[in-house]
C-alpha cells in the first residue's frame, strides 16, 4: 500500500525555486530519508507533505487521498521539527495531550492519560510528565517531541533534522533508538538529514536532493554502489575521480584512459559511450595498497607512490601518486604494523567491478 | 607608556579582581540621579503629608495624622481615587484592543517593519502639549469630528465630544499605543517561529493555536502594556486638563491644584502618597496573580 505519493511537486518563493518537479512514492511503513545539503529543498518537501507551505503546483496524496490543498490539521500526517518547538508554558503532559485533544476528540481522560503514558514509554521517558520543557535537557526534549508527533497516531511521521541539535554521542544512540521505535510502532517515517551515514543506517530507502529535485532514489546499498551522478558520489561517502576518455565499450565491460594515460579497466558499466570522455568513481577504501607487486594481477594494478599518509586513529588514509598525473586516495583500516610512510613505492590495486563511469562534468 | 595611560588600565585591572564593584560601578548614574531627583523629593512628600498645614504660611512642622483622615471622612476624594483608576483601566484596555492586532501584524511581516515602527514613532516628535491641543480641534463642537460626522449625515447635531471624560481617554489613548505596541510586538517577535505551525500539526485550526500558543506566550508584553498605560492613564494630568470638562479631574489634577491654588502643600502631598501606595498595591496584586513562572513554569 502507498501511503504518501507526491506528484510533480514544485514550491517557488519568490524567483527560488525550492522544489522542482519532485515525484515520488513512500510504502506503508517505509523509512524513506531526504539527503541532500543544507538548501536542497528536502525540508520544503517535508512542509509541503505536511501541508505547513502550499504548492506553487503538483499534488500530495496520504493514502489516496488528495490533500493537496488540506490545512495541515486536516491530514493526517504528524511532523517532529528541528528544534523540537515544545510549548515551553505547556508541561510534558499537556504538549504530549495537545494532539490528542484536537485530533482525538472524543478521547476521555483516563484514555489520554494512558495514551500520554504509552507515548512516554515508548521513548523510555515515563513519569516526567509535570516537568517543562526548560527543565528537560536536549535529549529529553528530543523524547518529548517524538512522544508528542507519535501519540496521534498518524498515517506518516515527518521529521525535520531531529539529531541535528544533539552532540555526536547522543546522536548515535538516539538514531539506534529511532530505529528501533520505528519497527514497534509500524509507521511509515520520512526523515529529512544532510547526514549521508544516518541515512544510511536508519532507511529503507534513500532520496538524494540537489537544487531542488530528487537525483537519485533508492536502498541505502544502491545508492552508494551504484551512484547515479558525481554528486551522489561525492555526497556520499568518499570518493576518487579520475578524468578521461572511455577507448573501449563491449559487453564484456570498458576501458577507460586516464589524462595521464593509465589504462583502467570497469566491468559492466556503459553509461558513457565510447569515445566520450567522462569520469572514473571508484570508493577509497575499495582501493587496496600493497608495499610488493601483489601475485595475482587481474583488474587494474598499478604502480605508484605515497605522497601523504594521515593516521586517523581507526583507519589510515593514503594519498597515492600513480603515473605522472594521478592522484588516488585510499582509506585503509589501521592494523598492528607501522604504516607506511610518505614516500614509499607501493602497489595499487581496484577490482574493475568498483569501478562506475559518469558523464564528465 | 605614560601615566595618564597607565592610570585608567590600573583601574580596570582593579576593578576586574571585584565583581561585586562592577555593578555599583555600572549602576551608580543612574543610582545617584533617582536618589537626588526620585528618592529625596519623595521623603520630602512623605514628610510634608504628615505635618500641618496654616494658612498664610506653608506648614508646621508637627506631626498630625489630619491630612490622611480628611481623605478618608470626605467621600469626594476616594470617588476621584477610583475615577483616576477606572480611567487607567479603560485606557489600559482599549489601548490593548487596539495594539494588539497592530502589533501582531508588525511581528508576522517577514521584514520591513522597521519604517513601520518608525511611523508609529513620529508623533513623538511633537509636544506632548501640542498633541493634546490639535485633539481639541478634532474634538470641538465645530470641529473635525463633528464636521465629518454631520457631513455624512450620521449626527444631525453637534455632539459635545470635548471636556467629556470620553475625550480625556481618547487622549490618552492616543498617547498610549506606542507603548503598548512596542512591549507586545516585542515579545510576539521573540515566540519560536515553529510553535504555531507545531500546534497545527497536532489538529489545531489557526485560531485555536493563536489561542493555544501565541496568545498565553504573550501574556508578558500585553501585561507590560497594560501596567505601563494603566500606570500613565491613572496618574495622568495635562489630558483631563486639556481634554476633560469639570467633572473629569483625575487624581493629579487635585493635587495639583492642592499645591498651586490652595498651597495647601500637606493635603496635596497625602493624596499624593494615597496614589502612590494604592498603585503600587494594585500593581502587587496583578503581578502575584500574572508571575512569569505561571506561564513557563517553575525555574529549573
Amino acid at each position: 500500500m502507498i501511503d504518501v505519493e507526491v506528484r510533480n511537486a514544485t514550491k517557488q518563493f519568490g524567483k527560488v525555486l525550492a522544489v522542482d518537479d519532485v515525484s515520488f512514492r513512500v510504502h506503508k511503513g517505509e523509512f524513506l530519508t531526504l539527503l541532500g545539503p543544507s538548501g536542497c529543498g528536502k525540508t520544503t518537501t517535508l512542509r509541503l507533505i505536511a501541508g505547513l507551505d502550499s504548492l506553487t503546483s503538483g499534488e500530495v496524496f496520504i493514502r489516496q487521498e488528495d490533500v493537496s490543498f488540506a490545512p495541515p490539521y486536516a491530514r493526517d500526517v504528524s511532523l517532529m521539527f528541528q528544534n523540537y518547538a515544545l510549548f515551553p508554558h505547556k508541561n510534558v503532559f499537556d504538549n504530549i495531550a495537545f494532539g490528542l485533544k484536537y485530533r482525538e476528540r472524543g478521547l476521555g481522560k483516563d484514555e489520554r492519560m494512558q495514551r500520554v503514558q504509552e507515548a512516554l514509554e515508548l521513548v523510555r521517558l515515563p513519569g516526567i510528565e509535570k516537568r517543562y520543557p526548560r527543565q528537560l535537557s536536549g535529549g529529553q526534549q528530543q523524547r518529548v517531541a517524538l512522544a508528542r508527533a507519535l501519540v496521534i497516531k498518524p498515517t506518516v511521521l515527518l521529521l525535520d533534522e531531529p539529531f541535528s541539535n544533539l552532540d555526536l554521542k547522543l546522536r548515535e544512540e538516539m538514531r539506534v533508538e529511532l530505529k528501533q521505535i520505528q519497527e514497534q510502532v509500524k509507521i511509515t517515517f520520512i526523515f529529512v538529514t544532510h547526514d549521508q551515514e544516518e541515512a544510511l543506517m536508519l532507511s529503507d530507502r534513500v532520496a538524494v536532493m540537489e537544487e531542488g529535485k530528487i537525483i537519485q532514489l533508492d536502498t541505502p546499498r544502491a545508492v552508494y554502489e551504484q551512484p547515479l551522478s558525481r554528486f551522489v558520489a561525492e555526497f556520499i561517502g568518499q570518493s576518487n575521480f579520475l578524468h578521461g576518455k572511455v577507448i573501449r565499450s563491449d559487453p564484456s565491460g570498458a576501458e577507460f584512459e586516464t589524462e595521464s594515460g593509465l589504462i583502467l579497466l570497469v566491468s559492466n558499466d556503459h553509461r558513457v559511450p565510447s569515445g566520450s570522455s567522462g569520469v572514473l568513481q571508484i570508493r577509497a577504501e575499495r582501493v587496496h595498497v600493497y608495499s610488493e607487486k601483489p601475485l595475482i594481477t587481474t583488474g587494474n594494478t598499478l604502480s605508484g607512490v605515497i605522497e601523504r599518509a594521515i593516521y586517523l586513529g581507526i583507519s589510515i588514509q593514503y594519498f597515492i601518486r600513480l603515473g605522472s598525473d594521478d592522484l588516488i586516495m585510499t582509506i585503509r583500516p589501521t592494523t598492528g604494523e607501522v604504516p607506511l610512510a610518505g614516500g614509499t613505492d607501493v602497489w595499487v590495486a581496484f577490482d574493475p567491478s568498483d569501478c562506475q563511469l559518469m558523464r564528465g562534468i | 607608556m605614560n601615566a595618564a595611560a597607565k592610570l585608567p588600565r590600573n583601574f580596570m585591572s582593579w576593578l576586574r579582581r571585584r565583581p561585586a564593584m562592577q555593578g555599583i560601578f555600572l549602576a551608580a548614574p543612574t543610582g545617584i540621579w533617582l536618589f537626588l531627583f526620585l528618592g529625596l523629593p519623595l521623603i520630602l512628600v512623605l514628610l510634608y503629608s504628615f505635618w500641618i498645614h496654616v494658612p498664610g504660611e506653608l506648614v508646621e512642622r508637627r506631626f498630625t495624622l489630619e491630612n490622611y483622615e480628611r481623605f478618608l471622612t470626605r467621600p469626594i476624594y476616594g470617588r476621584i481615587l477610583l475615577r483616576s483608576f477606572r480611567v487607567g483601566l479603560e485606557t489600559a484596555i482599549l489601548s490593548l484592543i487596539l495594539a494588539y492586532p497592530t502589533a501582531y501584524y508588525l511581528a508576522k511581516r517577514r521584514s520591513g517593519s522597521t519604517m513601520l515602527i518608525f511611523l508609529i514613532l513620529v508623533p513623538f516628535w511633537t509636544s506632548y502639549l501640542i498633541r493634546l491641543f490639535s485633539w481639541m480641534l478634532i474634538l470641538m463642537e465645530q470641529g473635525v469630528a463633528n464636521g465629518i460626522l454631520l457631513s455624512l449625515g450620521i449626527i444631525s447635531e453637534p455632539l459635545r465630544l470635548l471636556f467629556t471624560p470620553f475625550a480625556v481617554v481618547i487622549g490618552l489613548i492616543y498617547s498610549a499605543l506606542p507603548f503598548t505596541i512596542l512591549p507586545i510586538y516585542a515579545v510576539l517577535r521573540g515566540i519560536d517561529p515553529e510553535l504555531v505551525p507545531a500546534a497545527k500539526m497536532l489538529g489545531a485550526t489557526d485560531f485555536q493555536s493563536f489561542l493555544e500558543v501565541t496568545l498565553p506566550l504573550s501574556v508578558p508584553g500585553i501585561m507590560t502594556a497594560l501596567i505601563i498605560t494603566f500606570i500613565s492613564g491613572a496618574g495622568s494630568f495635562l489630558a483631563p486638563a486639556i481634554l476633560g470638562g469639570k467633572g473629569a479631574d483625575l487624581m493629579s489634577n487635585v493635587i495639583v491644584n492642592r499645591f498651586l491654588e490652595a498651597f495647601d502643600w500637606p493635603f496635596g502631598s497625602a493624596l499624593g502618597i494615597v496614589l502612590l501606595v494604592t498603585t503600587i498595591v494594585l500593581l502587587m496584586i496583578v503581578s502575584k496573580y500574572v508571575a512569569l513562572d505561571k506561564i513557563y513554569g517553575p525555574g529549573k
